[in-house]
């Protein structure tokens, strides 16, 4: 049986006058690989960030694996990658590993210490994105796609049950980006971690989420990939030109519902 | 003499002790600060400091009684400027410490200009700390390292990345007054050491030196301490044999052991 894991209801976020979310409502299943995408400004950083919390609703309901947000506490259940490299200062003096274990934190009580059985953990989140080999470099030595494996490694060492990463592809070349789809579909599909991933790149994500959050302000549309390449809303928002390029940038997408 | 005879001295003992102690703790901090791009904020609290200190001397009370509510408070309040929209937090550093300054002068003046107290918190003398100075600089001390060791991970999360952090449960706001508070309390207490005009100097350049051959966030923080201990020892001892300031004469220590660092780390390249 398909637990919610999270859940939005008519979420409207407004700055001053100005509305950036309005009466957003969806339900995202334990073992949904969601694919938020849209344009530039269209709030889909304001959607993640409100889900966690990080700026308050103006109206509206959000329960995170079963609690509602105000009153969530499990935080270590949840790994988050924000949308830029640049939200860390890139010349700060810590290893891989001492950014990794910053991830573990949230499931601790005061006072946090990181001990010496945490190694397990952190040393299984840094393989899994292949960086054991650069533990003990300081993170400003690294290359953009190294860091932001180390950043990927940090959200997902706590082993999370909804995992939301924001653009998380930004600095990967592309060989290192299809590996990073990889690691992900094996979490999404082996251990029915839900994720929520921001991206600019409809078609590769149509390849490996199962469905589709088309944000413009509010929802245009929520489901599959081939559903999303039929759908008349898309056709009247894109045009059918437009959705022609979009549907058919990659290969046949395998979709699960 | 023998070059260790100076520490046969009452005063010198008192120095060393309260010296290394304060250095420690502005080493400590001023990691976090300086990674946090908050190293003005030494600054603008310490002139803070002189318009409580002139407060102090002009209604006659111990200045570092009036001073460390006063400048803890300011601290909170430049939070507060920097939470409220349309305000830089340089721009909230900056207003608060435009007050303290004001405060002070008209204070001076009204009293009739320098006296010889302010003169030596202004630029410091550490050689004058007396026993009950050192007794608080000690406690004061052990209780801003006990704090930031109980919070460590905390801060140095939150001094990573506040957005991660923040999105991991951990209370930001609160570990940033946290940081703020201890800054408050050590600015005060490092006056004495290196005077009002330089405590940011403690504050920042161990860590800008440690940051030059550091390979860990925790050597980091070993390392600032070190050159911090070693830029008050030395300042100390050159002070009395050359009969120099104490403040200026730590703080030109710090900053040789910085220039030499940073030749260092150019070289290694």
């Amino acid at each position: 049986m398909s637990v919610i894991s999270l859940a939005v209801d008519q979420v409207t976020v407004k700055y001053q006058a100005n509305e950036v979310l309005s009466g957003i409502s969806f339900t995202a299943k334990t073992g949904d690989y969601i694919g938020i995408v849209g344009p530039n400004g269209s709030g889909k950083t304001t959607l993640v960030r409100t889900i966690l919390g990080l700026i308050p609703p103006t109206q509206g309901e959000i329960s995170i694996l079963g609690a509602r947000q105000s009153q969530f506490k499990d935080w270590q259940r949840i790994g988050y990658l924000p949308q830029k490299l640049t939200s860390f200062n890139p010349q700060f003096p810590a290893t891989v590993r001492e950014v990794v274990s910053f991830g573990l934190l949230s499931g601790k009580k005061f006072p946090k210490q990181i001990l010496r059985t945490d190694e397990v953990a952190i040393d299984k989140a840094l393989a899994i994105l292949e960086i054991r080999n650069i533990k003990h470099k300081l993170i400003s030595e690294l290359s953009g796609g190294q860091q932001q494996r180390a950043m990927v490694a940090r959200a997902i060492v706590g082993d999370p049950e909804l995992l939301i990463l924001d653009e998380p592809t930004t600095a990967l070349d592309p060989e290192t980006r299809e590996r990073f789809y990889a690691v992900l579909k094996e979490l999404n599909e082996k251990r029915k971690v839900t994720i929520l991933l921001i991206t600019h790149d409809i078609g590769t994500i149509g390849k490996y989420a199962a469905k589709m959050l088309y944000l413009d302000k509010k929802i245009i549309f929520y489901g599959g990939f081939d559903n999303f390449c039929a759908s008349p809303d898309i056709t009247e928002y894109f045009g059918e030109y437009a959705q022609h390029l979009i549907c058919h940038r990659h290969d046949k997408p395998k979709v699960r519902e | 003499m023998d070059l260790f005879n100076f520490l046969s001295y009452g005063f010198m003992q008192r120095a060393v002790i309260a010296g290394s102690f304060i250095a420690a703790l502005c080493a400590i901090l001023g990691v976090f600060l300086v990674l946090r791009r908050l190293s003005l904020i030494g600054d603008g609290l310490s002139h803070v400091t002189f318009g409580a200190l002139a407060l102090g001397l002009f209604f006659n009370v111990t200045p570092v009684y009036i001073a460390l509510p006063l400048v803890v408070l300011s601290s909170l309040g430049i939070m507060k400027l920097t939470d409220a929209q349309h305000i830089y937090g340089d721009a909230a550093i900056g207003i608060v410490s435009a007050l303290g300054i004001a405060i002070g002068i008209l204070l001076v003046s009204i009293t009739k200009g320098f006296n010889i107290d302010l003169f030596s918190y202004l630029f410091g003398n550490i050689l004058a700390i007396s026993k009950a100075e050192v007794g608080m600089s000690i406690a004061l001390a052990v209780a801003v390292i006990t704090v930031v060791a109980l919070f460590y991970y905390d801060l140095v999360a939150v001094t990573f990345d506040e957005e991660c952090a923040q999105a991991e449960g951990i209370n930001t706001k609160a570990i940033n007054k946290i940081l703020v508070v201890l800054t408050a309390v050590t600015v005060v207490l490092a006056m004495k050491v290196v005077g009002i005009m330089l405590v940011s100097a403690l504050l920042i350049v161990p860590t800008a030196t440690a940051l030059q051959i550091a390979k860990s966030f925790k050597m980091t923080l070993l390392a600032a301490v070190i050159v911090a201990l070693v830029s008050v020892w030395t300042g100390i001892m050159l002070s009395f044999f050359l009969d120099w300031p104490s403040g200026a004469t730590i703080v030109l220590v710090s900053l040789v052991l910085f220039i030499s660092s940073f030749l260092y780390r150019k070289i290694r390249k």
